[in-house]
C-alpha cells in the first residue's frame, strides 16, 4: 500500500466499482476491448473479471471489474467480494492501487452513497459520471469541477455506451498525481456522531447505529448533490415512464412478455436447429474423412467415435447457448429483464423463488446448460442455488427423442392427440418435480428465514450490440472450456466401455453385449429389474449419463437397427425392431408399462454430463453436482419403481 | 399517528413520506441503503399485473418492493405539490 499511494508513480491496477446498472460493464468492455479474462474467485460463486486497459501513453493498466454493489456493507457474496478486494482482504486478489468509481448521473444521490463509502477507503480514486446524456434529457445539470473540488478526486463526465469520455478517463488513469479523496463525508460523519458505537456493537443486531449512519451519509450526499447538481425540473415524465406504461401495463405487459418469449423459444428450438444440423453434419463429415484416411483400428475408432463424436456433442450446444445469451444480453442491457422479474415475481414467489428465476427456469425447457449459466442474473445466492438445483427437472429437448420413441412404442397408431396427451403429461410431471423440489429446497436452504426483496428497475437503454455479442462469446468460450473438457472425457470413457474388450468378428450388437458397458449393464440388471428393465435397457441408461438422447442410438445398436439416410424410415425401423424385442423367456420386452417406466425415469434422472459440468462451474464446487446427480437419479429410480411395481400390482403389463 | 398508513395500503399514484419501519434489525437495511428511510419521499407508481410486487419511485430510481415487506413500512400520504427537494424525477 505505502508505495502505491506515493504521488509521482503511475498506478498499475485499478478496480472498477459501481452500482448495478451504472454502466460499469459497458465501461469495462470499452476500456479493455477483448483483452479480458473471466474466472471465479476461489471458494465462492462470484465471477472474477479482469482486463487490460491501455493508458494515454500506450501503457498497460490492469483493470478489475468488481461486482456491482449498492453498499460496502455487504448483503450478498458479490458485495462481500467488493468489500474484501477493496480492503485488500483477499489473498487471491492483491488490493487494487486505485479505484474508478462509476456513478449514474441521472441517479446521482443513490450512486454517490456507495461512491462516498468507497472514497472513505482512502485509495486514489477517479470518479466517472456516466449516462450524462440521460441526465441531460432529464434536465439535470451538474458541475463536474465543483464536484471534483468537493470530493478531491477527478470527476469525468462520460457516456460509456457511446464511448464518449473514454479519452479523458485514459488520461486520468495515466496521471501520476492521483490522490485519495478528501474523505469529507467520513469526517462529517465522525464529527456528527457523538459517542463512538464501536465499543458497544460495531455490527450489532440492533443495527440502530448502522441505520443512523446510513441516514447521515445520505444527508451529506444530498448536501453535495444540492451544491453541484441542478435538477431544475424533477417532475417531468421520463422516457422510461412512457415505456413502462406499456411494458408493465396490466394487459399489455403480460402480452408483450408472451410475444417476446415466443420469439425466444422459436429461436432456440427452430433457428438453433439450422446451425446444429451443420455442426452435426460437419462432425459426421469429419469422422467420415478420418475413416477414409486412416486404416481401421482402435486408434481410428478412438478418434472418430470417441474424440470427434465427443467434441461434436459439446459444440452442438453452442447455438442454443449463444441464442439464449443473445436474448438475455439484450433483455439485461435494455432493462427489460428486471421488468420480466417484476411481472413474474408473484408466481415465482409461490415456490419461494423470485422473479429473476423466471427466464432461467423457462430456458431450461430448451436446455438446462444455458439456463444454469443464465442464473447469474439472480442476485440472491440461495435463490440462485435453488434455481440451479431444480432447473434440470424441466423437460429439455434432449429428452424428446427418448419420449418420442417410447410413445411410438406405446401407441403404435397415428392417434396424434393421445401422443400429445402423453407428451404433455411428461412435461407436467417434470414441472411438478421442479415446483415441489423448489419448495422443499426453499425450506431446507433457507430454514424459513425471509430476506426482504427489493429490486431496482433500471432506466431503459439502447443495448450496445458489441457488448451483447462479447457477453455471448464469453459464455460460449466458458462453456467450451469448462464443460468441454469434462464432456470430452466422459464421451471417450463411454466409447471405450462399449469398445473394449475387443471381440473379433463380432456384430456390433454382440460387441456391445460383451464390452465393459454390456457387462456393466448385466451387473446392474438385478438393480433395474424391479423397474421392468433388462440389461440391454441398462446399457442405454448407462450411456445416457453422457447425454439423454444417446439412449436412442444405443438402442439401435443393441437391437440391430440399421441406420439409413432417411430419418423417418430409421425411426420406424427402430420402433418396429424394439416392438419385437423379447426377454430371455420370450415375453415382449417393451411392454406399455416398461415404456412408461422408462419415460418416468427420464423425466427425473440427472443424465447429462454437460449439465453436471456446468453446475460445477457455476457453484464452484463438486459438492452440488454430485448431490444433484445422486438425488435426482435416486428419485428417478424410486418413481420408475413405483410405476412398474404399482402397475404390475394393479394388473397392467 | 394521524393519517399514517401502511405502504401496502397506498393507491398507485400516491406520493407519501416514510414515517417508520415496523420491524427492526438488519432485514430492512437494504431499503435504507437504497434511499428508503424515515423521512424519504416516494411515489407508488403501480402494482404488478398480478397485484404484487409494488413499484415505487424514490431518489430518481424505480424499485420493486413486495407486499410482504411493504406491510412493515409506515407512511403518510402527502400532496405531490408539497414535495421537498428529496422528491425525484421518476
Amino acid at each position: 500500500m505505502s508505495t502505491s499511494t506515493t504521488p509521482g508513480k503511475r498506478l498499475q491496477t485499478f478496480a472498477l466499482v459501481g452500482n448495478p446498472n451504472s454502466g460499469k460493464t459497458t465501461l469495462f468492455n470499452a476500456l479493455t476491448g477483448l483483452r479480458q479474462k473471466v474466472g471465479n474467485y476461489p471458494g465462492v460463486t462470484v465471477e472474477k473479471k479482469e482486463g487490460i486497459a491501455i493508458g494515454q501513453h500506450g501503457e498497460k493498466i490492469k483493470l478489475i471489474d468488481l461486482p456491482g454493489a449498492y453498499s460496502m456493507d455487504p448483503q450478498s457474496p458479490d458485495e462481500e467480494i467488493l468489500r474484501d478486494v477493496l480492503h485488500g482482504d483477499r489473498e487471491d486478489t492483491p488490493r487494487p492501487e486505485g479505484v474508478i468509481c462509476i456513478v449514474d448521473a441521472s441517479n446521482a444521490e443513490r450512486h454517490l452513497y456507495l461512491a462516498t463509502q468507497v472514497l472513505d477507503l482512502g485509495l486514489p480514486t477517479i470518479m466517472v459520471l456516466n449516462m450524462t446524456d440521460i441526465a441531460e434529457n432529464r434536465k439535470i445539470r451538474f458541475d463536474c469541477e465543483s464536484l471534483s473540488e468537493k470530493l478531491g478526486v477527478p470527476v469525468i463526465p462520460m457516456q460509456a455506451n457511446a464511448r464518449k469520455g473514454l479519452a479523458e478517463l485514459r488520461i486520468a488513469m495515466s496521471r501520476t498525481d492521483l490522490k485519495p479523496g478528501l474523505r469529507r463525508i467520513l469526517d462529517n460523519l465522525t464529527y456528527q456522531s457523538e459517542p463512538s458505537p464501536s465499543a458497544s456493537s460495531p455490527d450489532g443486531e440492533d443495527g440502530e447505529w448502522n441505520d443512523r449512519l446510513i441516514s447521515l451519509r445520505y444527508q451529506s450526499v444530498r448536501q453535495l448533490v444540492d451544491e453541484s447538481i441542478d435538477r431544475s425540473d424533477p417532475h417531468q415524465e421520463t422516457r422510461t415512464d412512457r415505456i413502462d406504461a406499456w411494458i408493465l401495463h396490466r394487459l399489455w405487459g403480460p402480452l408483450i412478455l408472451v410475444a417476446i418469449l415466443s420469439l425466444l423459444f422459436y429461436s432456440i428450438f427452430n433457428l438453433a436447429n439450422i446451425p446444429m444440423d451443420w455442426i452435426d453434419e460437419g462432425f459426421g463429415w469429419l469422422a467420415e474423412r478420418v475413416r477414409s484416411f486412416m486404416p481401421p483400428g482402435e486408434l481410428r475408432d478412438l478418434i472418430t467415435d470417441g474424440i470427434i463424436a465427443g467434441v461434436g456433442g459439446v459444440v452442438i450446444f453452442l447455438p442454443q447457448i449463444m441464442i439464449l445469451f443473445f436474448f438475455i444480453g439484450i433483455m439485461e442491457d435494455t432493462g427489460y429483464l428486471s421488468r420480466v422479474a417484476f411481472l413474474m415475481d408473484r408466481i415465482m414467489s409461490r415456490i419461494g423463488l423470485n422473479g429473476r428465476a423466471f427466464i432461467p427456469i423457462l430456458s431450461s425447457y430448451a436446455c438446462a446448460v444455458p439456463a444454469i449459466m443464465g442464473t447469474r442474473t439472480i442476485e440472491n445466492p440461495k435463490d440462485r442455488l435453488i434455481t440451479i438445483m431444480v432447473a434440470p427437472f424441466a423437460s429439455c429437448s434432449a429428452r424428446l427423442p427418448v419420449y418420442l420413441i417410447m410413445i411410438a412404442l406405446l401407441i403404435p397408431g397415428v392417434s396424434a392427440w393421445k401422443k400429445t396427451a402423453i407428451m404433455l403429461g411428461l412435461y407436467l410431471l417434470g414441472t411438478a418435480g421442479l415446483f415441489v423440489f423448489a419448495w422443499i429446497f426453499n425450506r431446507i436452504f433457507r430454514h424459513g428465514e425471509r430476506t426482504p426483496m427489493i429490486m431496482e428497475l433500471p432506466s431503459y437503454k439502447v443495448p450496445v450490440l458489441r457488448a451483447v455479442l462479447s457477453q455471448m462469446w464469453t459464455r460460449a468460450r466458458l462453456f467450451l472450456k469448462k464443460a468441454g473438457t469434462v464432456i470430452l472425457g466422459i464421451s471417450i470413457l463411454i466409447w471405450a466401455s462399449q469398445t473394449f474388450p475387443r471381440i473379433e468378428n463380432a456384430s456390433p450388437a454382440e460387441q456391445q453385449a460383451r464390452s465393459i458397458a454390456g457387462r456393466l449393464g448385466k451387473a446392474i440388471e438385478p438393480a433395474i429389474q424391479p423397474l421392468g428393465y433388462d440389461w440391454r435397457i441398462g446399457i442405454g441408461i448407462l450411456a445416457s449419463f453422457a447425454a439423454r438422447e444417446v439412449f436412442v442410438g444405443t438402442m439401435r445398436i443393441t437391437f440391430h437397427v440399421e441406420e439409413g439416410d432417411d430419418e423417418n424410415a430409421t425411426d420406424t425401423r427402430t420402433r418396429d425392431q424394439l416392438a419385437t424385442a423379447k426377454r430371455d423367456d420370450g415375453a415382449p420386452l417393451f411392454t406399455p408399462l416398461v415404456c412408461i417406466s422408462i419415460m418416468v425415469f427420464y423425466v427425473f434422472a440427472m443424465q447429462c454430463a454437460s449439465t453436471l459440468a456446468i453446475v460445477k462451474r457455476e457453484t464452484n464446487s463438486w459438492r452440488w453436482p454430485i448431490f444433484q446427480f445422486v438425488w435426482m437419479t435416486a428419485l428417478a429410480y424410486l418413481a420408475a419403481l413405483a410405476v412398474y411395481q404399482g402397475g404390475t400390482w394393479m394388473g397392467f403389463t | 399517528m394521524e393519517n399514517s398508513q401502511l405502504l401496502s395500503e397506498l393507491t398507485p399514484g400516491d406520493t407519501a413520506i416514510i414515517l417508520d419501519f415496523l420491524s427492526t434489525g438488519k432485514a430492512l437495511r437494504r431499503f435504507r441503503e437504497m434511499g428508503l428511510m424515515p423521512g424519504s419521499l416516494f411515489k407508488l407508481i403501480r402494482r404488478a399485473p398480478l397485484g404484487d410486487p409494488l413499484e415505487i419511485s424514490v431518489l430518481g430510481s424505480l424499485l420493486s418492493v413486495r407486499e410482504e415487506d411493504a406491510v412493515h413500512i409506515m407512511v403518510k400520504r402527502v400532496e405531490p405539490s408539497a414535495s421537498p427537494s428529496t422528491s425525484q424525477d421518476h
